[in-house]
């Protein structure tokens, strides 16, 4: 049976392909300085972002691979989400990874580093545009052992190794359970192509083996999107990771993880909402809720910021839980929004190092709105956005979620988040404050500012404010790239 | 041949003690290698369902399973042995400096 592949469709991953042989070739070439292969990362993820742009504009979509692969306005939007996010990054990265001067070893292993991130940004595609559940299987996993070894990259420091080893036993068990609950599915419909499924699942009452695939599917998400009660091994993966990586992998995966959920239970599983509507909205609360209690008690930012991404996982699963279109698209446009500023946060943690090392703890933030006001500046938008207020993209972002979940009809559901997004100014708030209020405890040390990053920290801090002053810019796309 | 069912219940069987032992052993290796346990527990059900259905997909899906699992058993050995060199220890429970 011939295979009819249309390679138009695939052009993105292509030129992320091609990009990533490029990076492995001139890692090869030891005269070449390490510095150009971030650049490299920057450029072939904006030609394949600008490529995405386009397709989105001329609605070039289609289903390619024998069904396996579809690329419609969801897995375009979402690539879109993720090749940013991968930009930025490898933006914050590039004087982050040169450290100082003296660790050469550090200089020399540049290469991998970012033949990595464009191995998990290719797995985040084809999650997003898997039709067929072995697809979604194996982006999910070659997005997942990318991010384990990105973990640990820092070899020399103990708790990089330990984040490394946490985030690989728990994601390997998580994985397990997904690959399990596939199985089940498979056993259940007797196919694995998701709108094959749909259409079984519409044509009958659900099978035993149906449901409990489905809900290991929901425990192997909620793992890798860190939704709680499955929630534990973010904070400890944040912390030890580098601050670059913690970045990418509270952005670009959380969304990926996202995307196939969105594609699996809205379109695959899409009669059986009865069945899991009511565990998601459960799971939503409890995610908020646990998320910014629990980051209220944080002194280290690094750990703030992880329960934080907990946090915003749940307001997510709102949009999620309301499962119509309108929720569908505002739950996007929350993970577009939510990815620049949390990249945005992380860019400033890194800016604000001093040359002992990186600022930590709550305290060491004491005096900066007077010593670094630029930066304290920048931060406490990146921070005002993250608590949802006006008029930054995280107003936006909650403001159309809560919208769509009132829609459906989970006013409760609502009222749990606004109390929340309450609590969670607290925590955000107490940042800003130290940075303008308190008085630093010894000499604040300024050491000057790294190019890269600061073009990083401001490209977030421009995109927080046009889509918090100009929703409808990415909303009317959100809106047409619903499933 | 054998029904469809005695196949799962193994299965399930070995998912179940795949989780347990992943709770309850402290040992990296040993909690990998019931994961390792996991993923074949979904392979047998797999290959189970395709031929109960007279099909070859799921027997197919087996090999790119087994072509994940090796990859992450080199990735994950490697990883545990950079704890290993900080720490001279793999029990998860004493390789703890990440908490609060």
């Amino acid at each position: 049976m011939p295979i009819d592949i249309n390679w138009q469709l695939l052009m993105p991953e292509l030129v992320i392909g091609l990009t990533l042989l490029l990076v492995l070739v001139f890692d090869m070439i030891d005269s070449l300085s390490k510095t150009v292969l971030g650049w490299l990362t920057i450029v072939g993820a904006g030609i394949a972002l600008w490529v995405s742009v386009t397709m989105r504009l001329d609605s070039t979509y289609g289903i390619t691979f024998g069904g396996m692969f579809a690329v419609d306005g969801f897995s375009v939007f979402f690539n879109i989400i993720f090749l940013v996010s991968t930009m930025l990054v490898s933006l914050i990265s590039i004087n982050y990874l040169r450290g100082d001067s003296a660790d050469r070893r550090r200089e020399r292993r540049q290469g991998p580093y970012y033949l990595l991130i464009l191995l998990a940004t290719l797995g985040m595609m084809l999650m997003a545009a898997g039709n067929e559940l072995i697809v979604v299987f194996l982006g999910l996993e070659l997005m997942s052992l990318s991010l384990y070894v990105l973990a640990g990259y820092f070899r020399e420091h103990a708790v990089s190794s330990e984040a490394g080893m946490k985030y690989l036993l728990l994601g390997a068990f998580a994985s397990a359970f997904f690959l399990y609950g596939i199985a089940l599915l498979y056993g259940g419909t007797g196919t694995t192509s998701i709108p094959a499924i749909a259409t079984v699942v519409a044509s009958g009452s659900p099978s035993p083996l149906l449901l409990a695939g489905m809900f290991l599917l929901i425990v192997g998400f909620g793992f890798k999107v860190a939704i709680v009660p499955f929630h534990q091994w973010a904070p400890d993966v944040y912390d030890g990771a580098p601050t670059t990586i913690a970045a990418f992998i509270s952005a670009g995966p959380k969304a990926a993880g996202f995307a196939a959920f969105l594609r699996i239970f809205t379109e695959a599983l899409q009669h059986l909402q009865p069945e899991w509507g009511g565990v998601v909205i459960l799971l939503a609360m409890l995610t908020m809720t646990v998320g910014n209690v629990l980051a209220i008690a944080q002194t280290n930012i690094k750990r703030m910021l992880a329960y934080s991404s907990v946090a915003h996982a749940g307001y997510v699963l709102i949009g999620v839980a309301a499962a119509n279109r309108e929720g569908i698209s505002s739950a996007m446009l929350y993970l577009l929004v939510y990815c620049i500023m949390n990249i945005g946060a992380f860019a400033a943690v890194i800016l604000a190092k001093t040359s002992a090392g990186e600022r930590l703890t709550l305290s060491d933030y004491a005096g900066l709105g007077f010593r670094k006001p630029l930066l304290a500046l920048f931060l406490t938008v990146m921070l005002l956005s993250l608590a949802g207020f006006p008029p930054t993209a995280g107003f936006v972002g909650k403001f159309y979620v809560f919208k769509s979940a009132v829609q459906a009809g989970h006013i409760w559901l609502v009222a749990i988040g606004a109390v929340n997004t309450a609590i969670s100014a607290f925590y955000y708030l107490r940042v800003v404050v130290t940075m303008y209020m308190r008085e630093p405890a010894g000499e604040v040390d300024v050491s000057p500012y790294p190019r890269t990053l600061v073009v990083g920290l401001v490209l977030a801090a421009i995109g927080v404010l046009l889509i918090g002053i100009l929703p409808s810019l990415v909303f009317d796309a959100a809106q047409n790239s619903g499933l | 041949m054998l029904e469809l069912e005695y196949y799962l219940i193994l299965s399930a069987l070995l998912f179940t003690t795949g989780v347990i032992g992943v709770l309850v052993r402290r040992n990296a290796i040993i909690i990998f290698m019931c994961i390792e346990l996991m993923l074949n527990a979904a392979n047998l059900a797999f290959v189970a369902i395709s031929r109960s259905l007279g099909q070859t997909e799921g027997q197919v899906f087996v090999f790119f399973v087994m072509t994940v699992a090796a990859a992450e058993v080199a990735i994950g050995l490697a990883i545990i042995v950079s704890v290993f060199k900080h720490r001279q220890t793999i029990n998860v429970d004493e390789v703890n400096s990440l908490k609060g």
